[in-house]
C-alpha cells in the first residue's frame, strides 16, 4: 500500500441546490481525469474529453496540472493547459469545479470536486422508464378509487333508506352493496330469516335511533310482562327498551344477555323500582345465588278446604319451620312402592323404578300427570268380586261405584244361571274370612245385603279407602253415604323457576343410575306418607350450584332458572310502545313467529289471565291431576 | 440509521406502544362474559375511540414528518413514533371489533387498516435496508452518472461500428437499440432484462431476433469475430468494441439493480398513502354507519 493517500470529495449539486456527497480515497500520487471509465476521476460531462487532464502531487503539497491533447481548463478566468495548484485554488472544467483543499489528518492532499448536475442525464439513455412515477401506477387515481369505494358502501344503501324500491332492488343484486353491508354481525335464530335478515329496516325504523321496541312489536306483540301488571307497577321497567337485554349482531349469535346484574340491579331492592298496587307482596331481595343472598324457594301447594270442598293455591317457604306438608288427599307410600321385597313390575321380576310412574312431559321440567288409569291401574285393579275379577268398579264416581256393586250382586242372586247356579254364594274377599252365615232371605234381599256389605268394605275397610280419604254420612242413602275427597297433586312446585330434569339425569346411562340420580335429590325411599314433600330446596341446589362469585362447581346466572317474560300474565307493554302505526307488512313473518312460539309452548297467548295465581306458569295440562 | 429509528430515545415509542397494547388488552378482557365481546360495549367503544385517534394521529404524523420546516420534534422522533404506534394500532383495532369479521363495511375498514400497516411494515424494512444496498450498487456515482456513461459507451460503439463489416455494425447498433432497462412496475420490481439483438445473418437462419440478456450475445459475437479479422486495425477496433460491450454489460447491470432497488424502496409508498386515504374514508363510513343503524 502506498504511503500517499489523496482524498477526493465529490459534491453533486442539482438545480434546486440539494447536494449529495461522495468520498473516495486514491492510493496514488497521480490522478487522471476524463469521462472515460478508466480514469481515476471519471467526470461524466459531455464537455470533458475521455482523457482530459492529469494531476500530479507535488512534494510539499499542491499539484501540477497538465491537460491532454487539445483539452483545456479554466483557471481564474484564463484558459490554460498547465498550472500549478496550491491549497485554495480552483480550476473549472465543463460543469465541474475542482478545488484543492486542506487535507484532513492522514491524507497527503485533498481535492473537492463540485459538480452541477443537470435535471436529467443527457443522451438517448434517458428514454428508459426507470421510475415508478413514469409507469401507469399513480398514487392519486388509486387514492381516489380507495376513497370512493367505502363512500359507495355508504351512499347506495343510504339512498335505499329513503327509496324503499331502490333498497329492494339493491338487495336483489349480488354485486351491489345493500344495507346488509352495514350489518356488524349475524342475526340469531329466526331473526336471520330472509324476511328480517336482509331487511334491516324491519328493526331499524329510523336513522340514528337505536332499534325501537315497536320494531320488535311487529312480531312479538303478544309477549308477556315480567310480572302481573295489574298487581305491580314499575315505571323503570316500562321505560326499558327490549334492546337493553336483547342484543343482536354478535358472534356467536346470542340474543339474550345472561348476566345476573341485569336482574339483581332491580331485585336487590325491589321496592325502589317497583310498587305493589294492592295486597301483592314484592319478591324478597336477591343479590346472588347463595344462602343469605337468595331467598328460600317458596312451594306452591294445593290446599283443600273440607268444609267448602274447594281447592286453593298457597305459597309456603320450603325450608323454614314448620316443615310444610302436602295436602293432596292421596294415601300413598313411596317407601312401600320402592321396597324390592314387596313391589315388582307386573309380568317381570324387576323392581319398580322412578320412571315406571314418572314420565317426562313435553318439556324437560314437568312430568306427565299421575292418574289412576295412567300409572296405578297397571298393578291395582278395581275388581271387587274375586269370582269375577273382570268386573271393575268405575273410578272417581262414588254413586256409580255403589250402583255397579248393587247391579252386580242383584244379577248374581236373581240370575243364578248367569254365574255358577248357586244363589247362596259364600264369598271371600281379600283379607276377609268366608261368610260363616249364608243368606237365607229372598234373592233380592240377599243381593242388597251383599251389596251393602261390599260398599262398606270398599269405602271403609280395604278398597277405595286404601288410597283415598273417605267421609261417611250415615243418614244418607247408600249411593250418597260416602264422599271421597278429591285428589290434586302438585304439578309445578316452583312455578317461578325452570329446572331441566334431562340435563340433571344426563349422567345416568342405565335406569338404575338414573334412579340413583333421582334419589340424590328426592328422598322417596324414606317417604312413607304422601304428605312428605320430596322436592329439594335451595340448600340442595347450592350443593352444586352458585353464582359467579362463588366457588361452586357449576355457576348459574339468574336466567339459568328464571325466565324474564312470564308464560302467563299481562302483556309486556300494553301502551303504544310495541305498536307502530306505520307498521310494515310483515304479517307472514308475524304468523310464522306466532306459530313457532305456540309450538315451543312459549310466550304467545295468555293463560290464567283472570286467575288469582300470580307468577303461575302452570299450563292446563299440568294444572290438576285427579286420581 | 435503523438503530436510531427504532431505538430512538431508548425505545420510548416501543414502550409507549406496548403500554397502549397492554392497557387495551386489560380493557378488552374486562368485558363481562354475559355477551360475546364486541365493539358495542363501553370497552368496545373505548378501544374503537383509541384506535381512531391513533389512526388520525398517525396519518397526521405522516404529513408532519415530511414537513421539514417545523421545529416541533425531530423527523427521526416522529418516524419512530409512526412506526411503533402504527404497529400497535392493528391489534387494538382487532380488540375493538373482538375479532368479529364479516362481509361488511366494518371489516372493510379493518382490511384497509391491515393493508396500510402491512405496507408500512414493508416500507420500514425497505427504508432500513435497501438504501444502503442501493449506495453499494451505485458506488460513488449517481444513476445519472451511470446513464451518462451508458450514453458515452453507446456513442463510441456506434462510432466504431461504422468502420466494421455490415453484420458487425448491424449487430452492435441493434444491441444498443434493443437494450431493455426498467419498464413497467413488474419489470422494475423484478429487474427483467428483455434485451434483444437482430442478427441479419444468423447461421443458416437468415435475419433473426435473438435474446441478448446481459449483453451476452453481443459479447459472444464480438469475441468470436476477433479471430476472423482480416484487415489491419480491425482487430484493435473489434477489441475495443468487445471491451465497450463488456463495460456496457457492467453499467446496465448496475443500472438494473439500481432500478430494482429503487422500485422496492418506493413502491410501498405508492400504495401506503392511497391505502391510508381509503382507510380514512372507510373509517368515516364505519363510524357513521354504526350510528345510522344504531
Amino acid at each position: 500500500m502506498s504511503a500517499v493517500q489523496i482524498l477526493i470529495r465529490r459534491i453533486e449539486r442539482d438545480q434546486k441546490g440539494n447536494e449529495a456527497l461522495f468520498e473516495k480515497t486514491i492510493d496514488s500520487g497521480t490522478l487522471t481525469m476524463g469521462h472515460r471509465f478508466d480514469q481515476t476521476l471519471q467526470l461524466l460531462d459531455p464537455e470533458i474529453a475521455p482523457c482530459h487532464a492529469v494531476l500530479t502531487l507535488r512534494r510539499g503539497g499542491g499539484f501540477d496540472l497538465r491537460t491532454v491533447g487539445a483539452a483545456r481548463v479554466q483557471l481564474a478566468d484564463k484558459t490554460v493547459a498547465r498550472a500549478r495548484l496550491t491549497a485554495g485554488q480552483s480550476i473549472a472544467m465543463g460543469r465541474q469545479t475542482l478545488t484543492v483543499v486542506a487535507p484532513p489528518p492522514g491524507f497527503a492532499a485533498a481535492i473537492e470536486v463540485l459538480a452541477l448536475t443537470p435535471d436529467e442525464a443527457f443522451g438517448p439513455a434517458t428514454h428508459f422508464v426507470l421510475e415508478l412515477t413514469q409507469t401507469g401506477l399513480r398514487s392519486r387515481p388509486l387514492a381516489w378509487l380507495l376513497l370512493l369505494i367505502p363512500l359507495l358502501f355508504l351512499a347506495l344503501p343510504l339512498a335505499g333508506v329513503w327509496q324503499p324500491a331502490l333498497a329492494t332492488w339493491l338487495r336483489a343484486q349480488p354485486w351491489l352493496p345493500a344495507d346488509s353491508v352495514w350489518s356488524s354481525g349475524p342475526l340469531s335464530g329466526a331473526h336471520s330469516s330472509p324476511d328480517i335478515g336482509s331487511n334491516c329496516q324491519a328493526c331499524h325504523l329510523k336513522l340514528f335511533e337505536p332499534a325501537p321496541d315497536r320494531g320488535c312489536g311487529h312480531c312479538h306483540e303478544a309477549i308477556n310482562a315480567h310480572f302481573d301488571r295489574r298487581l305491580v307497577d314499575s315505571p323503570l321497567l316500562d321505560a326499558m327498551a327490549c334492546a337493553r337485554c336483547h342484543k343482536e349482531h354478535n358472534e356467536p349469535g346470542n340474543l339474550l344477555r345472561h348476566d345476573s346484574a341485569l336482574c339483581i340491579d332491580c331485585h336487590r331492592e325491589l321496592g325502589a323500582v317497583a310498587k305493589s298496587k294492592g295486597a301483592a307482596k314484592l319478591s324478597a331481595p336477591v343479590s346472588g345465588l347463595a344462602l343469605g343472598s337468595h331467598p328460600q324457594f317458596p312451594f306452591t301447594l294445593w290446599r283443600f278446604d273440607a268444609t267448602r270442598w274447594t281447592w286453593s293455591l298457597s305459597r309456603l317457604p320450603s325450608e323454614a319451620p314448620p316443615e310444610p306438608r302436602e295436602g293432596s288427599n292421596l294415601r300413598f307410600s313411596h317407601a312401600l312402592h320402592l321396597d324390592p321385597k314387596k313391589v315388582q313390575v307386573p309380568g317381570t321380576k324387576t323392581l319398580l323404578g322412578c320412571a315406571d310412574c314418572h314420565r317426562l312431559g313435553r318439556d324437560p321440567e314437568h312430568f306427565e300427570p299421575i292418574s289412576m288409569e295412567g300409572q296405578c291401574r297397571r298393578c291395582h285393579s278395581l275388581a271387587f268380586d274375586e269370582a269375577e275379577p273382570e268386573q271393575q268398579l268405575p273410578h272417581a264416581d262414588v254413586p256409580a261405584a255403589v250402583r255397579a256393586i248393587e247391579e252386580h250382586f242383584i244379577r248374581q242372586f236373581l240370575l243364578p244361571g248367569a254365574t255358577d247356579g248357586s244363589s247362596q254364594r259364600n264369598r271371600r274377599r281379600p283379607g276377609q274370612a268366608v261368610l260363616a252365615d249364608p243368606c237365607r232371605e229372598s234373592p233380592l234381599t240377599c243381593a242388597r245385603e251383599r251389596s251393602r256389605l261390599e260398599a262398606f268394605n270398599q269405602f271403609s275397610r280395604s278398597g277405595c279407602v286404601t288410597c283415598h280419604q273417605v267421609t261417611e254420612q250415615p243418614e244418607q242413602p247408600l249411593p250418597t253415604r260416602w264422599r271421597v275427597k278429591p285428589v290434586r297433586l302438585v304439578a309445578d312446585w316452583y312455578p317461578a323457576a325452570r329446572f331441566n330434569h334431562v340435563a340433571h339425569l344426563a349422567a345416568g346411562a342405565t335406569a338404575a343410575e338414573r334412579d340413583k340420580a333421582c334419589s340424590s335429590c328426592h328422598a322417596a325411599k324414606l317417604s312413607k306418607v304422601s304428605a312428605d314433600i320430596l322436592i329439594p330446596g335451595l340448600t340442595r341446589c347450592l350443593d352444586c350450584h352458585g353464582d359467579r362469585a362463588s366457588q361452586a362447581k357449576v355457576k348459574l346466572d339468574c336466567t339459568g332458572c328464571h325466565a324474564f317474560h312470564q308464560r302467563s300474565g299481562t302483556p309486556l307493554k300494553p301502551q303504544s310502545r310495541l305498536a307502530d302505526p306505520a307498521a310494515q307488512k310483515l304479517s307472514g313473518v308475524r304468523q310464522l313467529a306466532a306459530a313457532v312460539f305456540r309450538d315451543a309452548g312459549g310466550d304467545v297467548g295468555s293463560q290464567n289471565s283472570g286467575s288469582k295465581q300470580p307468577h303461575s306458569k302452570v299450563s292446563p295440562a299440568y294444572e290438576e291431576t285427579r286420581l | 440509521m435503523h438503530q436510531h429509528l427504532l431505538s430512538y430515545r431508548r425505545r420510548r415509542y416501543l414502550r409507549l406502544s406496548l403500554g397502549l397494547l397492554v392497557a387495551s388488552l386489560l380493557i378488552y378482557f374486562s368485558q363481562a362474559p354475559t355477551l360475546p365481546r364486541n365493539g358495542g360495549s363501553w370497552q368496545g367503544y373505548t378501544l374503537g375511540g383509541v384506535a381512531t385517534a391513533m389512526i388520525l394521529w398517525l396519518a397526521w404524523l405522516g404529513l408532519r414528518k415530511r414537513s421539514y420546516r417545523s421545529s416541533l420534534g425531530t423527523v427521526q422522533g416522529w418516524t419512530s413514533a409512526h412506526v411503533w404506534l402504527g404497529l400497535s394500532v392493528l391489534p387494538i383495532a382487532a380488540l375493538h371489533g373482538a375479532f368479529q369479521f364479516g362481509w361488511n363495511v366494518h371489516t372493510l375498514a379493518f382490511v384497509l387498516l391491515t393493508a396500510v400497516v402491512l405496507s408500512g411494515i414493508y416500507g420500514m424494512f425497505a427504508y432500513l435496508t435497501l438504501p444502503q444496498r442501493l449506495v453499494r450498487v451505485h458506488g460513488d456515482q449517481s444513476r445519472a452518472d451511470w446513464l451518462t456513461e451508458l450514453n458515452a459507451i453507446d456513442a463510441r460503439l456506434r462510432e466504431l461500428a461504422v468502420d466494421a463489416d455490415a453484420r458487425t455494425q448491424a449487430i452492435v447498433e441493434s444491441a444498443v437499440d434493443r437494450t431493455s432497462l426498467g419498464g413497467g412496475v413488474l419489470a422494475q420490481w423484478f429487474g427483467f432484462d428483455r434485451s434483444r439483438v437482430l442478427d441479419p445473418a444468423a447461421a443458416g437462419q437468415g435475419s433473426r431476433l435473438l435474446g441478448n440478456r446481459g449483453q451476452q450475445r453481443l459479447i459472444d459475437f464480438l469475441a468470436a469475430r476477433i479471430p476472423l479479422a482480416e484487415q489491419r486495425g480491425e482487430v484493435a477496433m473489434l477489441q475495443e468494441l468487445l471491451a465497450l460491450a463488456g463495460r456496457r454489460r457492467r453499467v446496465l447491470d448496475t443500472l438494473r439493480k439500481g432500478v430494482r432497488l429503487n422500485a422496492r424502496i418506493k413502491l410501498w409508498l405508492v400504495l401506503h398513502i392511497p391505502l391510508t386515504l381509503g382507510l380514512l374514508s372507510a373509517l368515516t363510513v364505519h363510524i357513521l354507519v354504526v350510528f345510522l343503524y344504531w
